[in-house]
């Protein structure tokens, strides 16, 4: 299992965080869990199998800054994102320019 | 008394009294017919009733009950009254007192009478503007002075006609006279206010209320009787002078009771007057003298009674506005209230989904557990735990919100600050969070629980700290912090709680008006949001304050008096 690729979960709500790392645990992916963009980028250190599961609003670095970061970084971490609540962030530009996979809602 | 307010709307359309009986809708007609007969029933029988003495073949009944039924009746209908009254007069000349006089005499008089009073009551109607209500001073001395003058009139032409008609002689003048002025008036008096009053206003007499008054009636009835069995027990002069016994009770009653006491007192008190007058076998000079005692003690319950009814009706006036004031501001603060909320829609939809998407993730991870062999059942088992309390937490925020918009009038009860605090902040939180905007929450230990409106003293916290949140919006910050600090005072003894924010702070033209309702910085919004704060606070007894204004520490305060003395 800890071999496997890493899926990253980017959250400032604890209890999202926790559920989400705990669901993804539960199904057998290697998940680590960031209350920011910032302790997340600051974790990082070079390209590593996974992805990222983001808030596109967090407080700091927000899920949009996040994406160009990495870009900039050459992380080429496949990004999913949870839904925005707007229709400006539902058409989050950086989903589609790094060919991400966008999920529902939930990530379930 | 059916027939009566079946007839209103009739007499209603011609309340002017021009002289055109206009011929009303047949349905109609039966009534008003129906009523007249009444009418004119009631005014035989009241003649037959009151008609005790006679002076040389003229009935000299020193009071005509009958006359003020039907002055009633002229006042509120106009010229249909005055034909009832002239038909009641022939039929009972003719049949009640069996008169031996010409036709032309009894016609005559008949005619002469009703137009007299036809005219006065047409006159104070017209002219005077007398409303039948009688809901002023004003009005009862118009209709009395009508019933007077009218009187007069009908004294002055009467005793020509019966000179020539060769009934009376000249010295029988003043014999005649006297005793029927004061009679008509008398009559006038204590019955058309009392009709007025009760017969022809449209208004429900609740049988509960009236059964209220019963204990109180009686012992006017009681009271009235024993001062009346003095006066005329006692006998002659003497009598005279216990007369005022009878102001006690009139007066009592008209003080209490306004108009409508009065109206009765003094009905209850001339019918026991009358009876008692005519068991003892008074002669009719002391009669019509207890008669005029009797219009001077009229006078004054009517008087008495119309300025009570006035002052009562002025209370009620002011009373049912206060009432209505106070309801137009519950409806405003409850619309700010709904204000307040719509203003975070978006945010608490997402404060409810967000714990729900989390419980989401929880249940499906338990439940995946719960699908593999031998699964961990004591992680599924903390799963579900958080789910419960994920859930408790979306449910707790929908319970929040439907009680801050709560319907209804405002509840006092025993406020607890930190809860009370807290509570307030599960609504506003999301919108901060939102904005990248921290919220810190700092209540001394120390604060006694207070008397107040719970949902009110949110809604100040939630409108002050919506403001702030606005306020580093509109100032596209991204450091946003609000404090909200609650600290006990003393001298005097008070619970201060501020609401300071790092934002732009509040510009000196805006500092002046903030508290002015329609007031606002913002695009939107209705502005009330301070004013509604102040009123708040100040029916808690305290107060509302601009602290700081300058940007990075704007702080809006508010104090709650410990001791509540105040009632809200």
């Amino acid at each position: 299992m800890m071999a496997g690729p890493t899926i990253f979960v980017i959250d400032d709500q604890k209890s999202i965080r926790h559920a989400l790392g705990e669901m993804l645990g539960v199904f057998g992916f290697t998940v680590e869990t960031y209350e920011s963009a910032d302790s997340f980028l600051r974790a990082i250190g070079q390209p590593r199998g996974g992805c990222v599961v983001a808030d596109v609003r967090m407080p700091g670095t927000d899920g949009i800054e996040l994406v160009r970061e990495l870009g900039r970084r050459k992380l080429f971490v496949p990004i999913m994102r949870r839904a925005g609540r707007s229709k400006r962030e539902a058409r989050w530009s950086g989903v589609r320019r790094f060919g991400i996979v966008s999920t529902g809602q939930s990530c379930s | 008394m059916k027939p009566i307010s079946g007839g209103e709307d009739t007499f209603r359309s011609s309340p002017d009294m021009s002289g055109t009986f206009l011929p009303p809708r047949l349905s109609n007609l039966a009534l008003d017919g129906a009523m007249a007969g009444t009418f004119l029933a009631a005014y035989v029988a009241l003649e037959w009733v009151s008609s005790i003495y006679e002076y040389k073949s003229l009935p000299i009944t020193p009071w005509d009950p009958g006359l003020g039924v039907l002055f009633a009746l002229i006042v509120r209908a106009g010229l249909p009254g005055g034909f009832v009254l002239c038909v009641g007069i022939i039929i009972a000349e003719i049949f009640v007192l069996q008169s031996q006089r010409e036709w032309l005499v009894i016609i005559a008089t008949g005619a002469i009478t009703s137009s007299s009073y036809t005219f006065t009551a047409a006159t104070a109607r017209r002219y005077l503007r007398l409303d039948v209500g009688l809901t002023h001073l004003r009005d009862v001395l118009v209709l009395l002075g009508a019933g007077l003058v009218g009187a007069v009139i009908v004294a002055v032409l009467l005793t020509p006609l019966l000179i020539a008609a060769g009934q009376i002689g000249t010295g029988d003048i003043l014999a005649a006279s006297v005793p029927l002025l004061v009679g008509d008036i008398i009559g006038i008096a204590v019955i058309s206010p009392l009709l007025l009053r009760f017969a022809f206003r449209r208004r429900e007499i609740a049988l509960g209320r009236l059964l209220s008054f019963a204990p109180e009636g009686v012992l006017y009835v009681a009271v009235i009787g024993a001062a009346l069995w003095a006066i005329i027990g006692s006998g002659g002069e003497y009598g005279f002078r216990l007369f005022y016994l009878l102001f006690v009770p009139v007066v009592v009653a008209a003080v209490r009771h306004g108009l409508d006491g009065a109206c009765l007192s003094l009905a209850v008190t001339q019918l026991g007057l009358v009876g008692l007058l005519h068991l003892y076998s008074y002669d009719a000079r002391a009669f019509t003298e207890f008669q005029a005692l009797m219009l001077v003690l009229t006078a004054t319950g009517l008087i008495v009674g119309v300025v009570v009814s006035e002052r009562q009706n002025s209370d009620r006036l002011v009373r049912e506005a206060e009432a209505r004031l106070k309801e137009k501001e519950a409806e405003a603060t409850q619309a700010a209230r709904f204000n307040l909320v719509s203003g975070m829609a978006s945010a608490l939809a997402h404060e409810i989904n967000q714990p729900m998407t989390a419980a989401r993730a929880l249940a499906r991870s338990a439940q995946h557990i719960l699908r593999t062999p031998h699964g961990d059942l004591m992680r599924a088992d903390r799963n579900l735990t958080t789910m419960i309390a994920e859930i408790d937490h979306a449910s707790g925020v929908v319970r929040h919100m439907r009680d801050f918009l709560r319907r209804g009038r405002p509840h006092v009860s025993t406020v607890e600050i930190q809860g009370m605090l807290e509570e307030a902040l599960t609504l506003v939180r999301a919108e901060a969070s939102e904005n990248q905007i921290r919220i810190e929450l700092d209540v001394s230990s120390d604060l006694p629980p207070i008397h107040g409106d719970r949902i009110q003293l949110q809604q100040v916290v939630l409108n002050l700290i919506r403001n702030a949140i606005e306020s580093i919006v509109g100032a596209r910050q991204t450091d946003g912090c609000i404090r909200v600090v609650a600290r006990r005072l003393d001298a005097p003894q008070r619970i201060e709680i501020g609401v300071s924010d790092n934002g732009p702070g509040v510009s000196d033209e805006l500092a002046e008006r903030l508290f002015h309702p329609l007031t606002t910085s913002k695009h939107e919004g209705l502005g009330l949001g301070l004013p509604i704060c102040t009123s708040i606070v100040e029916a808690h007894g305290g107060r509302v304050w601009l602290q700081t204004r300058r940007a990075g520490a704007t702080e809006f305060q508010f104090s709650l008096p410990l001791e509540q003395s105040r009632a809200m």
